[in-house]
């Protein structure tokens, strides 16, 4: 049985690269509905009934993750993978009180996505890096933790 | 006055009285007198008639003698004894004849004596005759004729008694009576004399009174005149005052000497005429001197500033003050006038009239200037604020659209070389490597842009805090200037308001550039901290420090500073409501920004 996604963003070229990605990656993955913005992504998680809802945070309208507790309330069953630039220590926490099972950055779309897509389907959770990401890339990221260590050296 | 009119008759009266009492006394005296004589009339009578009973006897004995003897020597003493009984019978007459009474009875007593020497003398002239001597008859009629004399004798002195009784007891009642008035008299003269001496030592007591008093007076008055002559030689000596008195009419009385200098005319041809001849002509034609001497008797002093005329016609301008002099009894006696020339400072105020109304013409204009010029500062402050807010936003919109768009190209182009990396599969003609090299160069593009937008609206100022954005910007900052940081904040520094702390971080990001720009400093420190319900952020250098004279040109404000950047970092503290302080020397520069956090939600935040 094909698994279905429905895919938002307010960039084509992120829902086309998406498609590409998926496409490529699984073949029983099907792309039921592209979104362009909030509102239309709970619709239309109302309607196509998909299995994982991926949603870029920032879309004109109804944000991501407005969508996401939205969804969540609405679409019973139907998994969401916040998909986004922003890169912050809050992400992980807004994303959990959204009721989102996951989040990938979009830099690292093509090492995390499938991934992440992987493990909500088996019924987990994927919050960035801090669940798979090695440490050394994390520290690499994190210019504050990065910062503390120059002063210890002070 | 009365005191000497009511003196007089009572002094008066007690003389009238003495001299009462004095012949009252010279009476009773009399009345005295008179009493001693009457006993010793009383006296003498009672002698005259012993010794004519005596010299009766004697003449008796002689006669019985001779009618014995018929001796010559007792016819002798015989006649010797009646002769002397005539004389003494006389005697006895003349005592008595004063009282009728006695006379007759004197006048008995002489009868019957004459009777008795008559027989008596017939007796002897019978004897000598030589006639018989019948003495028993002789003895009989003889003791019968001394008994008739003795009784007449008797009632002579007995009588005599009876008068002298009655006449002492009337000189003595006299004499008590004289005492009586003497003593009354001399009583009243003593009680009027006593009146009289109250009244003169009243008198006397008044006029000392009278005396001291007119001595104070004189005293008084002699001070007075002093006084009143040192204030003459006062008056006369004032040479900035003219002052003058008038007379009720308006004559000058009298002129010192600062009125002699001040009007030009001397004392001698200005004594008796009109004060009017000060005024200018048209003053006096309008009746002003007389108005003037009229208000002065209304409201007993006026005070008025005018034109007066000198002797030369020059004008001065004259402060004049005029007071009515009026004696005990509130009659008009005339009038003092002081009078100063005030034509320079009437000049003076003149001239400082019309430089107030210049200079208040000026302020006015320089006000309006001021507050346009007040207007242009607000409006260009608020221009400044305003541009501040606009460039924040324009910074805030780039940098989203950097990280959204831009970003977001980036990323799909490294997604999608990654897939691409994976559908070529292993190495073709190093097709991998030049795949990787791309995905690395889209990865550090991505990197790029995001650090560049971060920059120019940094996520986690507004996610974690100045506390946590700070090192994370002095760490980017730290590797593009190589510059060492250091950064300083208290442990539970907390949240500020959102403004607060863009405002502080944009102050950071721009204190940062100055010292990266200008000071040359190998270093910077940043500090963050509260003071009580201040935040306070400071960037501190060991640079060149800020040029003195720039330092000097920028003012309280920095509204004149030269760099946008002093200016901005101010306006933006400015609009908070804190201070912005700049402290720059030879050994670097601290610039220290100080807001009042007053938002209560932030100080619960940071006690939470």
């Amino acid at each position: 049985m094909a698994t279905r996604i429905l895919i938002a963003d307010d960039h084509e070229i992120v829902l086309e690269g998406i498609r590409t990605l998926l496409a490529r990656s699984r073949r029983e993955w099907e792309i039921c509905g592209e979104a362009r913005n909030g509102k239309d992504a709970v619709e239309m998680a109302k309607t196509l009934k998909p299995d994982i809802a991926i949603l870029d945070v920032t879309m004109p309208g109804m944000s991501g993750l407005q969508a996401a507790s939205e969804i969540v309330k609405s679409s019973v069953g139907c998994k969401v993978l916040i998909f986004t630039m922003h890169e912050s220590t809050r992400l992980e926490i807004e994303v959990r009180s959204a009721g989102a099972q996951g989040y990938v950055l979009k830099s690292q779309a093509a090492r995390d996505l499938v991934r992440a897509i992987d493990a909500l389907l088996a019924g987990g959770t994927f919050y960035g890096p801090s669940a798979e990401g090695s440490k050394a890339e994390k520290e690499k990221t994190n210019p504050s933790a990065r910062f503390r260590l120059t002063l210890a050296f002070a | 006055m009365s005191q000497r009119a009511k003196a007089r008759p009572v002094f008066l009266s007690a003389i009238l009285l003495l001299g009462l009492c004095a012949v009252s006394t010279f009476f009773s005296f009399l009345a005295f007198r008179a009493g001693e004589r009457l006993v010793s009339h009383t006296q003498e009578v009672r002698a005259a008639i012993g010794d004519l009973e005596a010299t009766l006897n004697t003449a008796g004995r002689a006669r019985m003698s001779f009618l014995l003897s018929g001796d010559s020597d007792d016819l002798s003493e015989y006649r010797t004894a009646t002769a002397h009984a005539t004389g003494q019978l006389a005697q006895i007459k003349n005592l008595t004849h004063d009282n009728a009474v006695q006379r007759v009875n004197c006048e008995n007593l002489e009868t019957i004596t004459r009777n008795r020497l008559q027989i008596w003398e017939q007796e002897i002239t019978e004897k000598q005759q030589g006639k018989a001597v019948h003495l028993p008859q002789l003895l009989a009629q003889n003791v019968e004729m001394a008994q008739k004399s003795a009784a007449q004798t008797d009632e002579i002195r007995r009588v005599e008694s009876e008068l002298l009784q009655m006449r002492v007891q009337a000189a003595h009642k006299r004499f008590i009576l004289a005492t009586a008035l003497v003593s009354a008299t001399f009583s009243l003269a003593l009680i009027l004399l006593y009146f009289y001496y109250r009244l003169l030592s009243r008198e006397l007591v008044f006029r000392e009174q009278a005396e001291q008093s007119a001595h104070e007076a004189y005293l008084r008055e002699v001070t007075f005149r002093q006084d009143e002559q040192r204030f003459r030689v006062f008056i006369q000596a004032v040479k900035d005052y003219a002052i003058y008195t008038l007379d009720a009419q308006g004559n000058v009385v009298s002129w010192n000497e600062g009125a002699e200098r001040l009007k030009g005319y001397s004392k001698s041809e200005v004594i008796g005429s009109n004060f009017s001849r000060f005024f200018p002509a048209d003053d006096i034609q309008d009746g002003k001197p007389q108005r003037e001497l009229e208000a002065a008797i209304r409201e007993g002093l006026t005070q008025e500033e005018g034109w007066r005329i000198r002797k030369d016609g020059s004008r001065f301008w004259a402060s004049v003050t005029m007071t009515a002099i009026r004696d005990n009894g509130g009659r008009l006696i005339g009038f003092v006038k002081v009078t100063r020339d005030f034509t320079d400072r009437m000049l003076a105020q003149e001239a400082l009239r019309r430089a107030n109304a210049e200079l208040v013409a000026e302020v006015a204009d320089r006000k309006a200037a001021e507050l346009k010029l007040a207007k242009s500062e607000r409006s260009l402050r608020e221009l400044s604020i305003h541009l501040l807010r606009t460039q924040d936003e324009e910074r805030k919109r780039i940098g989203r659209d950097l990280h959204d768009s831009l970003g977001q190209y980036l990323a799909v182009l490294k997604m999608n070389l990654e897939s691409l990396d994976s559908v070529i599969g292993t190495n073709r003609n190093g097709a991998n490597e030049q795949v990787a090299l791309c995905i690395r160069l889209a990865d550090d593009a991505l990197k790029e842009v995001r650090t560049i937008s971060y920059l120019l609206y940094p996520p986690l100022l507004e996610e974690m805090g100045l506390k946590s954005a700070i090192p994370w910007y002095l760490d980017g900052f730290s590797k593009r200037s190589n510059i060492q940081t250091t950064f300083d904040a208290e442990a539970d520094f907390g949240r500020l308001p959102p403004e607060i702390e863009l405002a502080l971080f944009r102050i950071l990001q721009e204190g940062l550039t100055n010292v990266h720009r200008h000071s040359g400093s190998p270093t910077a420190n940043v500090r963050l901290f509260r003071s009580e319900d201040m935040a306070i952020l400071e960037v501190k250098d060991s640079g060149k420090g800020i040029p003195t004279q720039l330092l000097q040109q920028t003012g309280g404000d920095w509204t004149g500073s030269p760099g946008v950047g002093l200016r901005g970092m101010n306006e933006r503290v400015m609009q908070l409501g804190g201070r912005f302080e700049v402290v720059s020397a030879g050994g670097g520069t601290v610039i220290r920004a100080v807001v009042p956090i007053s938002d209560p939600v932030a100080n619960l935040t940071r006690s939470a």
